[in-house]
């Protein structure tokens, strides 16, 4: 007869970037329960967004994740555009496009550096990071900062690209391209990686979509949801098509991501070639009013922001619906049955940013 | 955007499940004398919202018996505004975000928290 045992997983643990706590419930060495425990890094974004200045809130926006600031300045900023119905430049819309594609290189190549040290496979990890660096690089060149960019505002961007600079980043791009192939194949074939991830932390198509998954975590489970599909910006005139895998485990969530780094560097080659001359950014002005939705697929998923406009500058309603706070009841959904030796990775695979699911 | 009656909820919630359409979630707009609650689904790439208007002194109703996944935001909006649903499972009873020392239902609007007018409402 097996006996109950509750085994606090986090706050704090190495696979955790930030803090959450499962409360595991196991017997034996199968877990057969998870209870999430919030709350470690809530900082109530939301409610200071309805304190300040609506152009304010561009900043604070920013800072919601450090990983994926930028998508959620341009959804900010989009949702405010709609109020002001301010039409933006076609090249403001390309860079923007440029920026975050490259947020998503970044954040895969982290997450799968990381992914690759919670099974012990360090050079993996250093290599993912060294690719990583040149993206950053890129960002810092076009943007001045390597994460925080603080370039995209309300009506356009504050930097353009010069031509010397748009044919570096197409270079660089190739570059990084040519590096990250050279060291993708364990991601697929690696007999020590497909041993602790095939076949661990399923997510059947079925309970990826009535449990709400999102992102690579979603699309790992063989549905193809991608909110670039709605062809926000300028991803309806990009050739565009989501990356799905079937096996719903916690390696084809990693393939996804190798795969999405692939088909992020070859979007911002596209937008690089395409981009429109002209201005980048429109002037406005005029007062808010109504209220507006919007979604922007981030590099974990589909985001979702709310904006309710208010009586003077400040807006009434502020609410983020980040990709990793759709994840978590996935996440709930794979852990039991499996060994507590899995849990890390298992936790891992859904790319859990816990400072966005809090705000 | 379309507006349910609170009696007609889970009819209208069992249709989109029905539909095979994904949760996506609830925003809670504090309307000083009421509450709004925006429910939001994806029904093939589709943003299908419809608000509901919900007291602030009585229980609300919980989806979670029909979306598993709305227990999250549910008991965040507990958390934050202080609006409770019945039959939420699980139930953090207030403190999913918040500890016990913490503020209570931080996003409820105060009356002149904004500064001069702006929140006379």
């Amino acid at each position: 007869m097996s006996f109950r045992t509750i085994i606090p997983f986090g706050p704090q643990h190495p696979v955790f970037p930030e803090p959450i706590q499962l409360k595991l419930a196991v017997e034996d060495e199968k877990v057969v329960e998870a209870i999430p425990g919030l709350g470690y890094v809530h900082r109530g974004l939301e409610k200071g967004a309805e304190l300040n200045d609506y152009v304010k809130n561009i900043y604070l926006a920013e800072r919601v994740c450090g990983i994926c600031s930028f998508i959620h300045s341009w959804t900010y900023c989009s949702c405010i555009e709609t109020l002001l119905q301010v039409e933006v430049p076609p090249r403001a819309e390309f860079l923007r496009l440029v920026f975050s594609e490259l947020s998503r290189v970044h954040s895969h190549l982290l997450w799968l550096g990381l992914y690759a040290d919670a099974f012990g496979f360090e050079s993996l990890f250093m290599q993912c990071w060294r690719v990583r660096e040149r993206s950053l690089d890129m960002q810092e060149a076009g943007g001045g900062g390597r994460v925080i960019l603080s370039t995209c505002t309300i009506g356009g961007m504050r930097k353009d690209l010069d031509e010397d600079m748009r044919r570096a980043f197409i270079k660089e791009v190739a570059e990084i391209r040519r590096d990250f192939q050279q060291i993708m194949t364990p991601f697929f074939e690696d007999y020590s990686i497909k041993k602790r991830t095939v076949g661990i932390g399923v997510l059947t198509k079925e309970d990826a979509q009535s449990l709400g998954a999102v992102g690579p975590v979603l699309r790992a489970s063989g549905v193809a949801g991608d909110t670039r599909l709605l062809g926000y910006g300028p991803y309806r005139e990009v050739d565009f098509e989501p990356v799905v895998e079937a096996g719903g485990d916690c390696h084809s969530r990693g393939k996804v991501r190798v795969r999405e780094v692939l088909r992020a560097l070859d979007l911002i080659t596209q937008a690089l070639e395409r981009l429109p001359e002209g201005e980048i950014k429109t002037n406005f002005r005029g007062k808010l009013n109504g209220e507006v939705f919007q979604r922007m697929e981030q590099p974990r998923g589909e985001m979702l922001y709310y904006v309710k406009a208010g009586s003077n500058r400040s807006l009434d309603r502020f609410r983020i619906r980040t990709p990793t706070f759709a994840n978590i009841p996935p996440l709930l959904k794979m852990l039991p049955g499996c060994d507590l030796a899995d849990v890390p990775v298992i936790v891992l695979s859904i790319d859990p940013c816990i400072s966005c699911a809090e705000r | 955007m379309n507006e349910v009656q609170k009696d007609q909820l889970l009819d209208e919630v069992q249709n989109l499940w029905d539909n095979r359409s994904r949760f996506v979630t609830i925003t809670c707009v504090d309307l000083v004398d009421e509450f709004d609650l925006i429910y939001s689904f994806d029904h093939n790439m589709e943003l299908v919202n419809f608000r509901v208007k919900a007291d602030k002194d009585r229980p609300f109703i919980s989806i979670s018996g029909i979306y598993a996944a709305s227990f999250l935001v549910e008991n965040e909006i507990q958390d934050q505004f202080g609006l409770k649903f019945e039959n939420l499972e699980p139930d953090f009873k207030g403190f999913l975000l918040l500890s016990q020392d913490g503020p209570r239902t931080p996003m409820l609007r105060k009356v002149g928290e904004r500064g001069k007018q702006e929140d006379v409402v």
